[in-house]
């Protein structure tokens, strides 16, 4: 496992390459290292893609020698780079760690697992891995459909990085990243919020902001599939355009994390449609959401017809017409799951929050649209399902957590 | 457990069923999806390959039993273990 894991942790020197952008540089280290961690995974995972694209296969010495220039380009940007906020509370990581301790805790005794690690996400990376390339006959193989076989590919291509430099898979491994991502996803909100509303009050929200998904994670369950890492992708880039919507750097670190998030899940494209939609509305601005766009397009674009290429296209050519009937089942459904079988705590913890602190709904626009907006996208997904009810039971709880970790920072953006 | 002692006996590349039989029968479980993860170097197939609805050539060429014993005429024991059993298409198939 362990070999697995350092090697996929690793990624992390080579998305220090984020650090050239003025934005990521003013972070605090924390959130670098857990933004640079987000990058890593992005960069390695497009090159894997990239390579499988144009018909090579993937070896250490290739790989490495791809990633290292990169890490080392990124180490010496690190190193230059001064941190603009200090730490400001020194007992913050005390109680910042019981959340990620108890996540570790639920994962290593196994009861945050989710099935569709060893039914689906563990499979792909290990073949992936074995072929040496993205495996287009396994992934076309007919009875496997129910694998998705466009689906997007980029934990599978993490996971296949990790065994192939440690040459094995560790499912270990693949459960052990969700409290690092949960980690990260909260040091990234928390040095990105600082920047707006100081030290101490980003420390609450990102407390807040961990033990939340903490819960989520742990009912959900999610450990080892898509959710952990398109969480914290989809927490850097609304926590980004949230607290700093006219910075530059902020667009484009918010760009590289739609594109990540595009590229881990189906939703992941909905989030990136509803994010830009909500940023040009709140914004008034045209340009810079176009702009925003243009990376996830080319890596979404980029698989959709290597996808269609080899035959794989299911999801993004699902021709299923919407069934407004099963609506009410839908709505019912979501609202059972959303509670999270402990009556809307995650929610009712955010909503107690922002009641009682200040009312800055001007902040808090972007990221309470783009909750209400994945919701949206949520329900539009679910009636194109005749009989969506073993659906939403089976995924609601995950798939809300992009709605809850936007809902979150729009608490923080709210309140403070 | 199991699965990656069987991997050591079924030829890479062989098609295999992997399912828990009901009244020896084949029977469709999510021990399908499971094994294309541990039996990465062969190519597994769903419960039905291993039934008698399917045409001879098709059939899955081995089929890992968890638990139970498959009851089938067509397939013959190869081996035993604590967690299953092995068996393997007859030839005369």
């Amino acid at each position: 496992m362990t070999g697995f894991l350092a090697a996929i942790v690793a990624l992390t020197l080579c998305g220090l390459l984020l650090s050239a952008i003025p934005y990521v540089r003013s972070l605090d280290v924390a959130a670098r290292l857990a933004v640079a961690f987000a990058g890593g995974m992005l960069l390695a995972s497009a090159l894997m893609f990239a390579l499988a694209a144009l018909h090579g296969s993937w070896s250490r010495a290739l790989l490495c020698g791809s990633l290292v220039p990169l890490a080392v380009v990124g180490i010496i940007l690190f190193v230059r780079g001064r941190p603009a906020l200090p730490v400001a509370c020194r007992l913050w990581p005390v109680a910042f760690f019981l959340p990620i301790i108890i996540t570790a805790i639920g994962v290593f005794t196994g009861r945050e697992t989710c099935s569709d690690l060893i039914h689906f996400w563990g499979p792909k990376g290990i073949h992936f891995w074995i072929a040496r390339t993205i495996d287009t006959d396994f992934l076309g193989y007919t009875f496997y459909f129910l694998m998705h076989p466009d689906y997007p590919p980029m934990l599978p291509l993490v996971y296949a990085w990790g065994a192939t430099m440690a040459h094995h898979f560790s499912w270990w491994g693949a459960i052990a990243l969700t409290p690092i991502l949960l980690l990260a996803t909260a040091a990234a909100f928390r040095g990105i919020a600082a920047r707006a509303i100081g030290g101490p009050a980003a420390n609450r929200q990102a407390l807040l902001l961990a033990s939340v998904l903490a819960l989520a994670f742990e009912i959900g369950p999610v450990a080892g599939v898509g959710e952990p890492p398109i969480v914290l992708f989809v927490t850097i880039a609304v926590a980004a355009l949230t607290f700093a919507p006219d910075d530059r750097g902020a667009m484009l670190l918010a760009s590289l994390m739609l594109a990540a998030a595009a590229f881990t899940k189906v939703e992941g494209a909905a989030f990136a449609v509803v994010i830009l939609a909500v940023f040009l509305v709140t914004r008034r601005r045209i340009a810079a959401p176009l702009l925003m766009a243009i990376v996830p397009a080319i890596l979404l674009g980029g698989w959709f017809f290597f996808a269609k290429k080899h035959g794989l296209l299911d999801a993004y050519a699902a021709r299923e017409h919407i069934h407004l009937r099963v609506l009410p089942e839908v709505f019912k459904g979501m609202l059972r799951e959303a509670s999270y079988g402990t009556y809307y705590l995650p929610w009712l913890a955010l909503i107690a929050v922002m009641a009682f602190g200040a009312h800055n709904w001007r902040r808090a626009a972007l990221p309470l649209l783009v909750t209400a907006g994945t919701t949206a996208a949520i329900v539009f997904f679910y009636l194109h399902s005749t009989d969506p009810s073993f659906w939403i039971a089976s995924s609601a709880t995950r798939v809300l957590l992009v709605p809850l970790a936007s809902f979150a920072v729009a608490t923080a953006a709210m309140s403070e | 457990v199991f699965l990656p002692q069987v991997a050591n006996v079924i030829p890479r590349g062989a098609t295999v069923a992997v399912f828990k039989p009901v009244d020896g029968k084949s029977h469709d479980d999510g021990a399908f999806f499971v094994a294309t993860g541990l039996l990465p170097r062969h190519r597994i197939v769903p419960p039905m390959m291993a039934s008698d609805a399917v045409a001879v050539p098709d059939r899955a060429e081995w089929v890992v039993a968890l638990t139970d014993p498959l009851d089938n005429p067509n397939y013959e024991l190869v081996a035993k273990y604590p967690e299953g059993r092995l068996y393997k298409l007859r030839a005369a198939q």
